[in-house]
């Protein structure tokens, strides 16, 4: 995990800077102590508590109720990444043409709500989805439908839940890297004569493409850790995250599986990351993204 | 471009802090450190009506008697308090072991074993203290239920709890705080009398859950359930007693059913190796104590562990206590306890491969 800039840095500079590199130490330092070093134990755990070998892994891989709570979050986390995909893309290219003082209310509107405790937007949500909730009140006052419908304990709960949650972090990276898209780009195309929708299907989506590819991993690898929200959005049943499943075995104090189950999502997530990084340049995309266009 | 640049920066520092924001949220817990001259302890106090009421009636009479501070603790689990004994970090004195780790089994390396020498285990209640903990209170799972749901039909049993077709609706369970009283239920309404519990026949009790699995609604925390109650998400549930009896006398139309309650104590242990041990312990003989353990129900509906103390008359009704010549199961008895702490981790896994099949 020790980063080493000092050497890639020289070797693409000459060694001209090697001194800025230095400064990266107290934070290499911190990250060695405070994160790499326990994942190591995370790791190390997994294969020797509570006796040498893959014991624990074994057991995960037969466990039923385990490997559907991994399925489950993959699953999850992919739809969220899809739904925070089309919604945020449309959001950001909304920012992106709004006029000023408009651009800067939307702006907010997403950043704001991200503030706000995750815990109390999600109790939030449960008031509202609820069978006794405010939709269901308002529908049934207004005799549109007789029998509550089923919208908490789903799903479908937690994938809005989770959407509502992850959503600026689509929309910042898109939104960043379409602030840099020069829009004569699209003018000339259509002074060229391509229609509306050529122009952006060919011309402008190309170009945000990095900022939603950002977005998704981010998204996507953050939506694997989620515990609070479908603990209390969801059925609780078949749809359990993996999360829920290890909270279970940690409060046991079985460290050695609870372990395992974590090195198992570690693996998922760096795989993502690996193919993310081969197909996607990643380190392109995140230099695109947050260094600010160029 | 300057301006735009700017405002990028901008993005980038807000999606930084947002991360963060969104990445933290730990439960920052906070407990000083002891003194190794026994000044202060440090005990666990869970907050809210509960932990307040638990101040006033334990903790500050104590310091007011013996001269030695106490300081709230955070509540650990049972894993938080082996990972504490085995790092020699001792954060909090006094802790709430749960049953099956206050057994002499899984006990002997976690808990000092409690000194009754100085607590005065022949006042307490039977089946609620153990070697290694003592119940400083008594709570019940019990049945709450609304009395605006079903046309006047009062359901009395766990037998009824599973019969949605005379009482339809919902039904909240504990399957993520305590699945072995969830089970207990089970089986009660299936007719296994309490005395038969052990062995657990997990699978009679799955199959009877089975019967209103699509009904269930699972919780984590008390006042989860105790809010599927109020709000009528459930027509009935397991709840812990007290919120029941709180939820009727703050005017909700809910009511409760004390037959097949499962009743347990609030276990106090002291980790092993604590250096404020001694003063640990005559804080729990002191909480114990007949004179001071039922001033605890004034101020929250606690049931007292020391059957000689005198517990608030009226609200005598609303205790387990009160109700243990009807049906019940000693969830802390080490029949019970010593059973499931043997078998926790078949119980769980079965329960959970049940509950995402």
């Amino acid at each position: 995990m020790a980063p080493t800039p000092r050497i890639a840095g020289s070797r693409r500079r000459g060694g001209s800077q090697p001194r800025w590199g230095l400064l990266v130490f107290p934070a290499a330092l911190f990250m060695v102590f405070f994160f790499a070093w326990p994942l190591g134990q995370m790791i190390f755990r997994s294969f020797t508590d509570p006796a040498m070998g893959l014991d624990n892994y074994a057991r995960f891989v037969q466990t039923p109720s385990g490997v559907r709570s991994l399925l489950e979050t993959l699953a999850m986390s992919a739809v969220v990444t899809l739904t925070c995909a089309v919604v945020g893309y449309v959001y950001a290219y909304a920012i992106r043409f709004a006029s000023r003082r408009v651009a800067a209310l939307l702006l907010l509107a997403v950043i704001f709500p991200a503030g706000v405790n995750l815990l109390v937007r999600t109790f939030a949500l449960q008031v509202v989805l609820r069978d006794t909730g405010i939709i269901n009140q308002l529908l049934m006052r207004l005799h549109l439908i007789g029998e509550h419908l089923t919208l908490i304990r789903t799903e479908f709960a937690v994938a809005l839940g989770m959407t509502c949650m992850l959503l600026p972090y689509m929309v910042l990276p898109i939104y960043s890297v379409m602030r840099g898209i020069n829009p004569d780009y699209v003018q000339a195309a259509a002074g060229l004569g391509a229609r509306p929708v050529i122009a952006f299907a060919r011309v402008f989506l190309p170009m945000s493409l990095p900022g939603l590819y950002a977005g998704s991993l981010i998204v996507f690898v953050a939506g694997l850790g989620f515990y609070v929200v479908p603990q209390l959005l969801g059925d609780n049943g078949g749809g359990r995250f993996l999360s829920q499943y290890t909270a279970d075995y940690m409060a046991q104090a079985e460290w050695g599986y609870g372990s395992a189950i974590g090195t198992i999502l570690l693996l998922v997530t760096l795989t993502t990351l690996a193919i993310a990084a081969r197909v996607l340049k990643v380190g392109e995309i995140l230099r695109m993204s947050f260094g600010g266009a160029r | 471009m300057k301006r735009a640049r700017g405002v990028d920066g901008l993005v980038a520092l807000l999606v930084a802090v947002v991360t963060a924001a969104a990445c933290g949220g730990g439960n920052g817990s906070s407990a000083s450190t002891p003194g190794t001259t026994t000044k202060s302890l440090v005990v666990v106090n869970t907050g809210g009506d509960w932990g307040a009421c638990q101040r006033k009636s334990f903790f500050d009479p104590f310091t007011a008697k013996t001269g030695i501070a106490i300081v709230d603790g955070p509540f650990l689990t049972d894993g938080q308090i082996k990972a504490m004994v085995q790092s020699k970090q001792y954060n909090v004195d006094v802790v709430y072991p749960s049953a099956n780790l206050a057994l002499p089994s899984a006990g002997k390396n976690v808990l000092e074993p409690i000194d009754y020498q100085v607590v005065n285990k022949a006042e307490l209640a039977a089946g609620t203290y153990t070697t290694y903990g003592t119940s400083i209170d008594i709570y019940a799972w019990a049945m709450g239920y609304r009395t605006d749901k079903f046309g006047g039909q009062t359901p009395k049993t766990w037998a009824d709890f599973f019969d949605t077709k005379r009482f339809p609706g919902k039904r909240a369970m504990p399957g993520d705080n305590d699945v072995p009283a969830v089970l207990y239920a089970a089986l009660l309404a299936d007719g296994v009398a309490p005395d038969k519990l052990v062995p657990l026949d997990v699978n009679r009790a799955l199959k009877k859950l089975s019967t209103i699995k699509s009904n269930i609604v699972w919780y984590a925390t008390g006042s989860q359930g105790q809010d599927l109650l109020k709000s009528g998400e459930v027509t009935m549930g397991q709840e812990y007693a007290n919120r029941v009896t709180s939820l009727r006398d703050a005017g909700s139309p809910v009511d409760i059913s004390w037959d097949g309650q499962v009743v347990a104590g609030d276990l106090m242990g002291v980790p092993k190796g604590d250096p404020n041990a001694a003063a640990a312990m005559k804080f729990i003989a002191f909480v114990t104590s007949k004179d001071v353990n039922g001033t605890f129900s004034y101020c929250a509906a606690g049931a007292p562990s020391n059957v000689k103390s005198t517990p608030n008359p009226k609200i005598a009704n609303d205790l387990p206590t009160t109700h243990l010549n009807q049906t019940h199961v000693v969830e802390t008895s080490e029949a019970l306890a010593e059973y499931v702490a043997a078998h926790l981790d078949s119980i769980t896994t079965s329960f959970n491969n049940w509950r995402s099949g």
